[in-house]
């Protein structure tokens, strides 16, 4: 945590795996969003904060909009949150309430600029779920509502290090693909009570989608391991089927591929030096060896039956390796 | 179709040019009605002396919800959130990209918010 005279505080932080560089009046928000262990790395974006400590504006439900390289999230009179995608920097203008909401910046406002500025940055985010055996990541991907998170839950009680549930942050390094987290909670609807009772204890809330959930960080309710970062070695796409014995079968990186694109958003043309470098991150991920499970079991025994494969798996790639 | 409240980027399919290479105005819209009214507003305001100025204007969906004013400033890019319309300037790109909600059509209060846009990224 520095300060120059007259000058905002600054920290460097990493979010998704990238380093963004934080500027703010406010060092009370530093402080609460400052990292336990140094950020090396030379930043990819710069993120300025300016507190109206005048404010007690509460957070408002939230609304974007953007045209070419610019966008905006407005929620309510709490947070307005400006992206400039081509020049890598965000600012937020924020009341002082929000400001201190330590919640609204770990599960909304890092991760939010990490996915607007992801292709620009080169840390791009991918709609999969990621779990983990040792350094070794498996990205799980699916549509919405085919129960990723479920499973990425059940996948961490078999002993699986959890990742994330829905987006994952990947970027090309001389070590592979790495993938990086945001630290966001689980989000499972009301009905995932059915499996995983400690949910019990829970209370669902409204989402920013307007979806009302369980979020939660799944460390502090089941005797999960989280893990920050992981190098992709597979991804699966996920589908539930009616009935059937479980399978896996290949995909082609031309089908993994088109998945992937259609998942992200469309750039405008200023942006094509962003899509350039998002399209050669997406093509890495998509010549990652693939399978598609289909499994019509509940989330534990479809956990069960991934890890297996994903062991066997593994260990086929270590005899190819060696 | 209703359109989803997270899309981020809209396509403009209508365009036009105006004035002479110094001051050449070229504006894009997604209906003929917006982009005339847009012509309009800005050759109104203290926009008439930057140029060569590219704006695009693209019309508020209903379901926005309405915005107390507030300017953010990023450097060379600024954004004026007002009622339901949000108006992105960059200073650099001489550029101005338009959510056009009903408020659009107050003509005395649109070119206050583009004089607060200059001010804010430092247009001369």
């Amino acid at each position: 945590m520095t300060r120059q005279k007259d000058e905002p505080w600054r920290t460097r932080i990493s979010v998704g795996g990238g380093a963004c560089e934080l500027s703010t009046n406010s060092a009370a928000l530093l402080s609460m969003l400052q990292e336990t262990i140094a950020v090396d790395e030379d930043p990819r974006w710069d993120l300025h904060v300016e507190v109206d400590l005048q404010s007690d504006s509460a957070l408002g439900q939230p609304h974007f909009r953007g045209m070419g390289h610019a966008a905006t999230a407005c929620f309510g009179s709490g947070a307005t949150v400006l992206f400039d995608i081509l020049r890598r920097k965000v600012t937020a203008r924020v009341s002082a309430v929000v400001a201190h909401d330590e919640r609204f910046w770990r599960q909304v406002a890092l991760p939010l600029s990490a996915g607007v500025l992801g292709a620009a940055v080169g840390v791009m985010p991918v709609h999969s779920a990621c779990l983990c055996v040792g350094d070794a990541g498996v990205l799980v991907a699916g549509v919405s509502g085919t129960g990723k998170s479920t499973l990425a839950l059940a996948l961490s009680l078999q002993g699986m290090e959890f990742l994330s549930d829905d987006w994952s942050y990947c970027r090309l390094t001389r070590k592979g693909i790495q993938v990086g987290a945001t630290g966001v909670r689980v989000k499972l609807l009301p009905e995932a009570i059915e499996h995983f009772d400690a949910l019990a204890a829970l209370t669902p809330g409204i989402s920013m989608n307007g979806e009302l959930a369980f979020e939660f960080d799944p460390a502090s309710i089941f005797p999960v391991r989280r893990r920050s970062g992981c190098t992709a070695r597979m991804l699966v796409f996920y589908q539930r089927s009616a009935s059937g014995p479980a399978s896996f079968t290949a995909v082609s990186s031309a089908e993994a591929r088109v998945y992937l694109e259609d998942s992200v958003e469309r750039l405008p043309e200023e942006l094509e030096a962003a899509a350039q470098l998002r399209a050669r991150v997406l093509s890495a991920v998509a010549e990652l060896p693939c399978w598609r499970f289909t499994s019509p079991a509940l989330p534990h025994q479809a956990a069960r039956e991934l890890l297996d494969f994903v062991r066997r798996a593994d260990a086929a790639f270590e005899g190819a390796a060696q | 179709m209703k359109p989803d409240p997270f899309r981020r980027f809209v396509a403009l399919h209508h365009h036009r040019c105006s004035g002479d290479a110094a001051k050449r105005l070229t504006v894009s819209a997604d209906s003929p009605d917006l982009l005339a009214l847009a012509e309009r507003l800005i050759a109104a305001s203290a926009f008439s002396t930057v140029g060569p100025l590219d704006l695009r204007i693209a019309t508020e969906w209903r379901e926005a919800p309405a915005q107390e004013h507030r300017l953010v400033a990023c450097g060379p890019l600024a954004v004026l959130c007002w009622g339901q319309t949000q108006i992105f300037f960059d200073s650099e790109r001489c550029e101005v990209m338009i959510f056009a909600g009903p408020e659009i059509h107050d003509e005395a209060l649109f070119s206050e918010a583009l004089s607060s846009l200059l001010q804010a990224t430092g247009t001369p």
